[in-house]
Formats: structure tokens, sequence, C-alpha cells
């Protein structure tokens, strides 16, 4: 059980001067980075990681959140004037929101974007205070045999959801896994696959891995395919009626059971590792279509599409940090790079998190609810100046993020030797992409698998080698039947595609 | 690509793993079987691949001779930035990246040029106090 004291001590260093600076400059960035199509929160998250490195761990963590929570909403505002979502997650917002604004009430649209973002956000936050601290409690009580077939479990559910195909959702994570066996081997500490370079002793950087995989493969993309011609923009009318303009609490209010639906959905969906916030955001639109008593509304520019969507994107963040805060394990790329983060700062997730350092969890979750007021007054203050960046030109934007990539990278490293690492994994990404293959559960199994291999020797060596064994560990036992259930189901699903 | 894969797996089975790794005769979980085990299910999955679908990926030529121009520039850049330094590089990386994206108003590339690592070098060099490279 939490001390009360631990409790409050973390919620209090939260509400600071200096965490709410770094809050409010995470969400400005958020928003702004939102707004441009192509780079997204994720990007922008990478990039930043390596800077945050000098910050307390609290003010870091604060200031990616308030990133991620920032670039939701800055994603829905191309996605509703140009019909070309910020990023994937608002590809679903465009829906109603793009129609909304032909119909002269852009800032209708995405006030309502705004409004239905906090309020999954703030949703979800709830949720995952509630819950983590208990299901850590539980997960405390597992052993490495149990961690291991939750890590199984995982690597299933994460394969089959993932991937374009079952085969080529297995073959990234085997190719993650591959990765993260180079350098020295837990059980007898000799050097693998290390082709001579001392430097990899401790395995390939995870921020040069995720930089590479997540930024810097996407900055080469689209600077590949870079067009000179302008994208066609809805402006903003300076002259418009107050009720197109605004979101009154009646058309708010109106769209309550929406708007809880979408939280319930993209909660559920973004504690499973891997789902994630663009698979929410159009179940939730589905949903709340056949649910609706004029379905024939939605794509037209109805309020309840943008709030079905925007909400059950924006509470996937949350959600997403159930996993990770309770058992270690990243639901999302996001949450990924957050783990990338605690570890820069010399703290490694999992279950024990909230025994060693409650303080900075309790700290951190006073600081998401900040970001959340914050998001959604910097979105009122901000919605018409970040229209502007919509079309900023891609070639600058593009040049000075692979710069700061490069930087980045060099900074957390202090060897140029890992940006060229960083380089090699950009180009791995690059075809992964082209050819279907998730880099997202390439990353995930980078990450989880240098614990992976250590829980698998902990366990042959408990086991004493005999999976008969396994008896005696019923949980480990029904968690592998899962993890093998979930392989044929998908197996099975597949096949019929 | 699958078939790639394949390749690749059966590459890292026979030729890499067994020159890149130690053999060791004791414990449950030997250097080489994580390895091992990865790359039979990557020679696997790529076959599989290849069985179920055909390839229909054809990526476009242009695209791909840009990219690998600006893999090729990035990476030039990060080599010669270790023995030149990246006050001398930056500018050079920038106008190269900007000139090759197709953008041709002096003013804006000469600011992008000063601007974008000047600011980088305030900000790490001045502010942060961390060395660049």
């Amino acid at each position: 059980m939490t001390d009360p004291g631990t409790l409050l001590l973390g919620i209090s260093d939260a509400f600071t001067l200096t965490n709410l600076l770094f809050v409010l400059a995470g969400i400005v960035t958020g928003q702004v980075v939102g707004a441009i199509p192509g780079i997204g929160p994720v990007m922008a998250m990478a990039i930043a990681i390596p800077f945050t490195f000098v910050l307390n761990p609290l003010a870091a963590i604060a200031f990616l959140v308030g990133i991620n929570k920032g670039g939701l909403v800055g994603g829905a505002i191309p996605a509703i004037l140009i019909n070309v979502p910020g990023t994937p997650d608002a590809a679903a917002t465009a829906l109603d929101g793009y129609p909304l604004a032909r119909q002269g009430k852009p800032q209708k649209a995405m006030k309502m974007a705004l409004y239905s973002s906090v309020t999954g956000d703030t949703f979800s936050d709830v949720v995952l205070i509630t819950v983590s601290a208990p299901l850590a409690i539980v997960a405390l009580k597992m052993g490495p045999v149990e961690i291991f077939a939750l890590m199984v479990f995982a690597f299933s559910i994460i394969a089959g959801l993932i991937g374009s195909s079952l085969p080529k959702g297995i073959a990234a994570g085997a190719l993650g896994l591959l990765c993260a066996t180079v350098g020295l081997d837990p059980e007898h500490s000799t050097p693998r696959l290390i082709f001579g370079h001392f430097e990899l002793y401790d395995g390939f950087p995870l921020v040069a891995v995720a930089i590479g995989m997540l930024a810097v493969s996407e900055i080469l993309r689209r600077l590949a395919v870079i067009s000179r011609q302008g994208l066609p923009v809805i402006h903003l009318p300076e002259e418009q009626p107050r009720e197109d303009r605004r979101v009154g609490w009646r058309e708010y209010w109106s769209c309550r059971y929406t708007l809880l639906r979408g939280g319930c959905i993209g909660t559920v969906l973004g504690a499973i590792p891997g789902v994630g916030s663009t698979a929410a955001a159009f179940i939730s639109y589905a949903a709340t279509r056949h649910a609706s008593r004029e379905p024939d509304q939605f794509g037209k520019g109805t309020l309840h599409g943008i709030a079905a969507t925007e909400s059950a994107n924006s509470s996937v963040v949350g959600a997403n940090l159930i996993p990770l805060l309770t058992l270690g394990i990243p639901g999302s790329v996001s949450a990924a790079l957050l783990i990338s983060a605690f570890m820069i700062q010399g703290i490694q997730p999992g279950p024990l998190l909230f025994e060693e350092q409650g303080r900075l969890i309790y700290g951190l979750f006073g600081a998401m609810i900040m970001a959340n007021i914050t998001n959604l007054a910097v979105g009122l203050i901000g919605l018409r100046l970040w229209t502007r960046v919509v079309r900023a030109p891609e070639a600058s934007i593009f040049s000075a993020a692979l710069l700061l990539c490069i930087v980045g990278v060099y900074l957390s490293t202090g060897t140029l030797f890992v940006v060229l690492v960083m380089f090699c994994f950009a180009l791995l990404g690059i075809v992964m992409q082209a050819f279907g293959y998730s880099t997202v559960i390439f990353i995930i199994a980078f990450f989880l698998g240098q614990r992976f291999e250590l829980s698998l020797s902990q366990t042959l060596v408990i086991l004493d080698g005999n999976p008969a064994a396994l008896v005696n560990h019923p949980v480990a036992l029904l968690l592998l039947t899962f993890a093998f259930g979930v392989i044929a189901w998908y197996g099975v699903q597949g096949r019929r595609e | 690509m699958a078939l790639a894969l394949a390749i690749f797996g059966l590459l890292m089975l026979f030729v890499i793993i067994p020159a890149q790794t130690e053999a060791v005769d004791y414990g449950w979980l030997r250097p080489d079987t994580l390895p091992v085990v990865t790359c039979w299910v990557v020679t696997a999955c790529g076959l599989w691949q290849a069985t179920l679908t055909p390839a229909q990926v054809r990526p476009r030529a242009r695209v791909v001779a840009r990219l690998l121009l600006y893999l090729i520039v990035a990476f030039s850049a990060v080599w010669a930035m270790t023995r030149l330094g990246f006050l001398v590089l930056a500018p050079i990386l920038v106008l190269l990246l900007n000139l090759l994206a197709g953008e041709r108003r002096v003013a804006w590339l000469a600011a992008q040029t000063v601007c974008v690592p000047l600011v980088i070098w305030l900000l790490v060099d001045v502010l942060l106090g961390r060395p660049l490279p």
C-alpha cells in the first residue's frame, strides 16, 4: 500500500513553477509539431529525449508527456483544415472535422476536438491513477517464471495486432529480439555480434534505435518525396457568427455519452499493448455511429463524430502508461520512448517503480493532470496561431529536425559511432516500412529483449530445464496457454482473410 | 523482401552467429541460443510470407534514389564531423539538405544555414554546457 505521505509529497513536487513551465513547453511543442503533417509528437519526443537528461526526472518526464498530449490536440488541426491528419491518430477526426470546416465552421470543429481530447485524456488519467498502484502490487508477487510467461503473452498480442500480417508481425518482433542480443550475454557475459566494436558491449543504445527508426527514417522519407506544391488550406474567416466559432455548453453536454464511450474504448484499448490510438479512434467512431439515432449525419460534419474520435485517441495516452508503470511493458511507441527517458535518468520502469520511486510516479500523475489543464488553456489561446504552421516549408523543418537528431544522439552517448548506428537503423526502418513490417513491434521487442533473455535464463534455472515443472506455476502456465491461443487465433484469422 | 529475409536468417545462422559468438558448454542459456532461435524464426517467417502472398511492393526508382542520396549525404556529414567538427559541418549539411529538397530562395537558405546550427550551438554548448562533436 502506498504511503499517503509519499503520495502527497509526489503531488506537491508536480505543482511547482518549474514543472509547470516544462509542462507548458511540452504542450506548446506538442501542439505545434502535431499541427505539422509528418512530424507529430512521436518524432518530437524522440528528438527531445536526449536533451532531457540535464533536467530532473519529473521535469523531463512531464515535458515529454506534455509533448505527447499536446501533439494529439495539434494533430487534429490539419485534419480539420486541410483533410490531412497531422498524426495518424487524427485520421478519423478528418471524417467529420473537415466537412464541418468546409461548412464555414473550422473554429467550432477545432474547439470540439480540443474539448473532446482533454475530456478523454482526463478520463484515462483518472483510470491510470486509480488502477496502476493496485496492479503493481499484484505484479510484485510475480516471479521470473510468471514474468517470462507474461512477456511471451505480451509478444503474442503485439505480434498479432500491430503487424499487417502475422508472419510480418512475428518477423519484426524476432528482428527486434535479435538486435537486442547484440552485446554481452546475460548469463556468461561474453560478447556477441559486436564485430569488434567495443562500443557495442552494452548493446545498441535504445535512443539511437528509437530515433533512427522513428524520426530519421521518417525525415529521410519525407525529404525524398517532398512536394513543391503547397497544401490547400481553409483560411479562418475574420468575421463569423459567434455560434459558428464556439462550442456551447449545451452542444458539449449533448455529446456526453459519446465522450464517455470514446474515453472507455480508448482506455481499454490503450491498456492493451500494441493496439494504439488510431484503432481506438476508428472503433469509437464506428461504435458512436452505430449507436446514433442519426447515423446518416456522420461524415457530414457532426460534432459527435469529432467527439468520438478525439476522446478515444487521447484517452489512449494515459492508459498506455498502465502496462508501462505496472509491468515495465510499453504499450505504444510513445510509451517505449518514455521508457528510454526513464532509463536516461537511471530509473528502471516496472512494478518496483511504485516502491522505489513512488514520489516520482505520484509527481508524474500530478503533472499529467496539470498537463490536461494546460493543454486546454494553450489550445484555446493558440489554435488560431497553430493553423499557420500547417503550411510551413518542409525542407526547412526536416533539415533542422535531422540536425537535432544527430546532436541529440551524440549528446546521449558522447560518440559519433552511435550516430552512424542511428543511420543504419533509419535505413532498416525505411526498408521495413516500405515492405509493411512494423517498426513499432520491432522497437518494443528490442526494448523487452534483454529482460526477456534474463527472465528466460532465470526460468530455466528455476524449472531446472524441465518444462513439465511449469505445473507448479499455474499463472505462468495460464499466460503461456493464452499466448499460444492468441497466436493460433490470429493464424486462423489471417488464413480466412 | 520475404526471400531476402529468409536468406538473411540463414546467413546469420550458418556464417555470422558461429563467427561472432563464443562457444560455451555450460549453463542453460548459451550465448548463441537466443540469436539462433530468433534467426530460425526470421527464416521461417520469411519463407512463410513468401509462400502466402506474392511481393506487391514496387518502390519508385526516383524516390529510392533520392532516399539513398539523402542517406549518403547525412552519413558522410557525420563521418566528416568526426574530423572537422560540428560548427564546420552543420551549416554545410543544412545547406545541402535544403538545396536537395528544392529550396532556392537565397535569403531563406542563408538564414537557415546560419540560424539552425547557431541555435543548436547556443542551446547545447552555451545553455546546457555540453560539448558538440
